[in-house]
């Protein structure tokens, strides 16, 4: 098992991926069986696929589009002006097995269905239960995509990954594997390592006193707590987090990163464990848009956090993610990271520090991150779910 | 809330962080401590399982703790890519079912090299797709391990009925679990084979008991019957000759006749006990029994016995026994021993034409209790070669097949002695030189009965045997024993009413009154015991409670028990002498 990244900065997409792949196949001793990308909104997915496609038409790719660029072991890189940025990693694992595929359906069940039985089809593990699956859809129904893969294969194959990014929450996002490329639907890799791996998530808010009712929500919107218009709530336990949208509404995602709402999953010492709810954006009517669904009936409990926090969050999550495998350190060939969009808006030129918090923790072993509109992970008790804010690494080891 | 949130790490935040990271890492200790404790009892459990079905009964339980599942199956190889469903969870498949074959290909054979795999959809693997219902369609997921066998790899399935059911420490359990389940299935795979042979050769064994008993009893039936017919007609002949030789108007030359024909038949009725020990002995039917005697008495009495058969071939029969014996009292079988004496003696003035047969006894050692006793029988005679010495006390054998032909006998004789002697606990033997002559011997450890033991004894020992005159019915359906038994009681002063059959016997008891009733056990219409029974449940107590004598020539083991348990009081065998007569009408009316 070998894992290299490579990245490129162009605003040709062909030509991004000229440069990266050549990088990355010096670093490879052979050709990738799997390449896991993140790209920026500047190329164009579409364009990207067919030059990747016709460079290694046999090799199984899974990319997805990152907000502000990417991060990898050489640290953050975004895009400038009209050039786009392209990461790549590429895994080099002979005995293991690898795909992945796309599928723009609209019923995100479904569709997560077919994507993992494409993808499942295209390895010799038919039937086999892969070590995980990494999961990038596009923002909005990933609670229901994650039901749909767990119809196939169960409630206990870890599922890790993050939704599409773009720059502005404009919907300017995309996916695509080897097969197609979209801005709406479910692309999904199975891995079938020959080594170990061990995806751990992150999100270390702290609750606060603050605690309400969801007495009234749609899907990903929170109309009333306890009552009350949420939004407004929501602004009085902040201190004023959303003032300025109070009125007439607006994004608020970077306002807001340090304060998400919880829900709690699970007990740790007594103390509860909370799945993240960010608030982006505040409607004209007083509610809040979220980038996770949320029922009535629910207790939503204010968290909060701090920069440091999340700039420390990274390492600590890799270091959990290598002792997860019982590899040491020397074992550890690669990782594969997730990063909040929104967290790493709100680190801004921090996020260096985040890359290094990494680097240190994992002692540079090469790793791809994105930056993402929701994310998927596994829960400590097993279930895998779809939350916001978190970070989160997936180590790869050599087996002892 | 805070002014500017951001830069300051909160201490919570990190203690929480922190938290998460020591709960992960408890969580995965307690796991493995579980995993550790899990194996330790799994070896515990599995090495003291005596049986594949308890291994699989131990392993299902075992893994229920940690794996929740609802199948766990083994297939075995059976050939090149061929595994068949040995255990289906506690039960092992057994032989006179056919088969449930699973044919190995690209996947499986993955598995089988070592490759564990956690299958969330069994039913997409073409080989299991392949398996005949109800395992096809029963197990939708399932952890997928092999195991080290006798004679190749087999196949653990530990499977669920629901899709996707196992998680990859789920599988990774099992994996760690197998090399000690495989080595449980091999040992109790070995027990298995070890208790199949075993069964197998029990019942092969049980098998040539069955058949060994059935012989037993078919030669059994035969001497019975055997018996049956030779004593019946003996019995008149025997007693014909008795009352001959009573009479007082035989000239000399008929009573050398009666004599012979008394002669003649005593060694046939001894061919035939000889013939019945070797059958009782040979099936451990023989019981010995215990009185007082001394060995001085019992030479004495053989001697006299053997001196006139010694005296026709004038040869010297001659007592050597020490004096001291006469005041040793011995407890034993003494007509056991009789027996085995007047065989050894037997045999010596058989193979004696000239020069003396003796027979010397002595008291070897002895204490209050027991006493060791040597008995040899020394002859003159043809003696026996070393080689054929060592085969002598084997049944049907004599020293040369020549013997037989030119000595007679069955060669029973010394086989039975052996017996007797190795049933008393002794020993026999003989030491012989070709052409000089042979000693046999034997040596018995006897208990010694004390004077005051012996004189208790002979005061209970009746004397004169002598009864008042009695009302006897005879039933005997042997006109010849009709005539016999009737003079003999007759000459004992009793009145005799003879009937032909047990239903006449039955019909005089309830018109006349008779004291005391002589029954034949095999008579046509109705026999003895049947009679007997008949008799026993009469109305009135005079005729019910009449002692009742079996008279019969089933002289065979068992048939004794079976007249008293029909209700008689006692057994008489055919032939009976007047001797018996007279002594078991004075047990009854003394």
């Amino acid at each position: 098992m070998f894992i290299a990244t490579s990245r490129a900065r162009h605003h040709c997409p062909a030509q991004a991926v000229d440069d990266a792949l050549a990088i990355l196949q010096q670093k490879l001793p052979a050709a990738p069986h799997q390449i896991i990308a993140f790209f920026s909104q500047e190329l164009d997915a579409e364009a990207l696929r067919q030059a990747l496609v016709t460079a290694l038409p046999e090799v199984p790719v899974h990319a997805c589009s990152s907000c502000g660029g990417f991060m990898t072991e050489e640290g953050l890189f975004e895009p400038q002006g009209e050039e786009g940025v392209l990461g790549l990693w590429g895994i080099c694992d002979a005995e293991g097995s690898f795909g992945s595929a796309v599928s723009t359906l609209d019923d995100p069940v479904r569709s997560a269905r077919e994507a993992l039985t494409e993808a499942m089809m295209q390895t010799d593990r038919i039937g086999e239960a892969p070590a995980m699956i990494w999961l990038t859809a596009t923002p909005g129904q990933e609670e229901q995509v994650i039901e749909g893969l767990q119809q196939l294969v169960g409630q206990h194959v870890p599922i890790q990954g993050g939704s599409a990014g773009d720059n502005q929450v404009s919907g300017d996002w995309s996916i695509f594997t080897q097969q197609a490329s979209t801005c709406q639907g479910v692309a999904v890799s199975v891995l079938y390592p020959s080594g170990l791996t061990a995806p751990v998530f992150h999100n270390g808010y702290s609750p606060t006193e603050h605690r309400a009712v969801v007495t009234r929500a749609a899907g990903r919107t929170l109309y009333e707590l306890d009552g009350e218009p949420a939004a407004e709530v929501y602004n009085r336990w902040t201190g004023g987090a959303v003032d300025n949208a109070l009125e007439g509404g607006g994004h608020v995602l970077g306002q807001t990163t340090l304060f998400p709402l919880g829900r709690e999953v699970d007990h740790i010492d007594q103390q509860p464990y909370f799945n993240l709810s960010h608030p982006e954006t505040v409607t004209d009517d007083g509610a809040l848009t979220l980038f996770s669904c949320i029922d009535e009936g629910e207790t939503l409990v204010l968290l909060e956090g701090s920069i440091s926090g999340l700039v420390q969050r990274a390492g600590r999550v890799a270091t959990a993610a290598v002792a997860e495998t019982d590899a040491d350190l020397a074992q550890l060939m690669g990782g594969l990271a997730i990063y909040c969009a929104g967290c790493r808006l709100t680190v801004g030129d921090k996020m260096t520090d985040v890359v290094e918090s990494i680097r240190q923790a994992t002692a540079g072993a090469p790793f791809i991150g994105g930056f993402t509109f929701g994310e998927q992970g596994c829960f400590l008790n097993g279930d895998s779910r779809h939350g916001n804010l978190m970070i989160s690494y997936v180590a790869f080891s050599e087996r002892h | 809330m805070q002014e500017d949130p951001g830069l300051n790490h909160s201490p919570l935040e990190e203690l929480r962080e922190t938290l998460v990271d020591l709960e992960r890492t408890r969580r995965r200790e307690s796991g493995l401590r579980k995993e550790a404790e899990w194996l330790y009892r799994g070896l515990t459990h599995l090495t003291l399982a005596d049986s594949p079905q308890a291994v699989m009964a131990d392993v299902t339980r075992l893994l229920a703790e940690y794996i929740p599942h609802d199948d766990l199956l083994i297939f075995t190889p059976v050939a090149e890519q061929r595994l068949a469903l040995s255990f289906a969870n506690h039960s092992a498949n057994h032989t006179d079912r056919p088969a449930v074959l699973l044919e190995s290909g690209k996947h499986l054979d993955k598995v089988l090299s070592g490759k564990g795999m956690n299958c969330f959809s069994l039913n997409m693997l073409p080989e299991w797709q392949a398996l005949e219902e109800p395992w096809c369609q029963r197990i939708a997921s399932a952890l997928l391990v092999a195991l080290d066998y006798p004679g190749g790899k087999a196949l653990l399935v530990c499977g669920s009925g629901q899709i996707g059911a196992f998680s990859a420490e789920h599988l990774q359990m099992v994996e760690r679990f197998s090399p000690l389940l495989a080595q449980a299935l091999s040992v109790a795979a070995r027990k298995m084979e070890l208790a199949r042979d075993v069964a197998h050769k029990t019942a092969a064994l049980k098998d040539a008991k069955e058949k060994a008993e059935a012989s037993e009893q078919a030669k059994s039936t035969f001497l019975a019957v055997m018996s049956h017919e030779i004593r019946t007609p003996m019995n008149g002949v025997m007693g014909a000759a008795d009352l001959l030789a009573e009479s007082t108007v035989l000239s000399e030359q008929d009573r050398e006749l009666v004599d012979v024909i008394k002669t003649s038949g005593s060694l046939m009725l001894n061919i035939i006990n000889d013939v019945l020990d070797f059958s009782r002995l040979g099936s451990g039917r023989i019981e010995l029994e215990s009185t007082t005697f001394t060995l001085d008495g019992l030479i004495r009495d053989v001697c006299r016995v053997m001196q006139p058969v010694a005296m026709q071939k004038s040869l010297l029969l001659d007592n050597q026994s020490g004096s001291s014996l006469a005041d040793l009292n011995l407890s034993g079988d003494c007509e056991r021993l009789k027996q085995v004496l007047i065989n050894l003696l037997g045999n010596a003035i058989k193979f004696t034409r000239e020069g003396q047969v003796s027979v010397d006894a002595r008291c070897l050692s002895r204490n209050c209790r027991q006493a060791r006793i040597r008995v040899a029988v020394t002859d003159t005679g043809i003696g026996i070669h070393q080689d054929n010495q060592g085969r002598l006390f084997e049944l049907f054998t004599q020293a040369d097949s020549s013997t037989s032909r030119q000595y007679g006998g069955t060669g029973l004789g010394l086989s039975i002695c052996k017996q007797i002697i190795e049933l008393m606990g002794g020993e026999i033997g003989v030491e012989s030189e070709l052409g000089q002559g042979s000693t046999f011997w034997f040596e018995l450890l006897l208990p010694v009965v004390t004077a005051a033991e012996n004189k208790a004894r002979q005061e209970s020992i009746p004397v004169d045997t002598r009864t008042v005159p009695l009302r006897v019915l005879v039933a005997d359906d042997n006109v010849i024993n009709q005539i016999v038994i009737e003079r003999m009681l007759e000459r004992l002063e009793h009145a005799v009413v003879v009937v032909g059959n047990g239903a006449q016997a039955l019909e005089a008891v309830q018109q006349q009154a008779f004291d005391v009733v002589f029954m034949d056990w095999m008579m046509p219409e109705m026999d003895g015991i049947e009679a007997t029974g008949q008799i026993r449940a009469l109305p009135d107590p005079r005729q019910s409670g009449i002692p009742i004598i079996a008279m019969t020539a089933n002289s065979m083991e068992g048939h004794e028990a079976r007249c008293l348990e029909a209700g008689m009081d006692t057994f008489v065998s055919k032939p009976a002498t007047f001797a018996e007569i007279r002594q078991v009408l004075y047990r009854l009316f003394s």
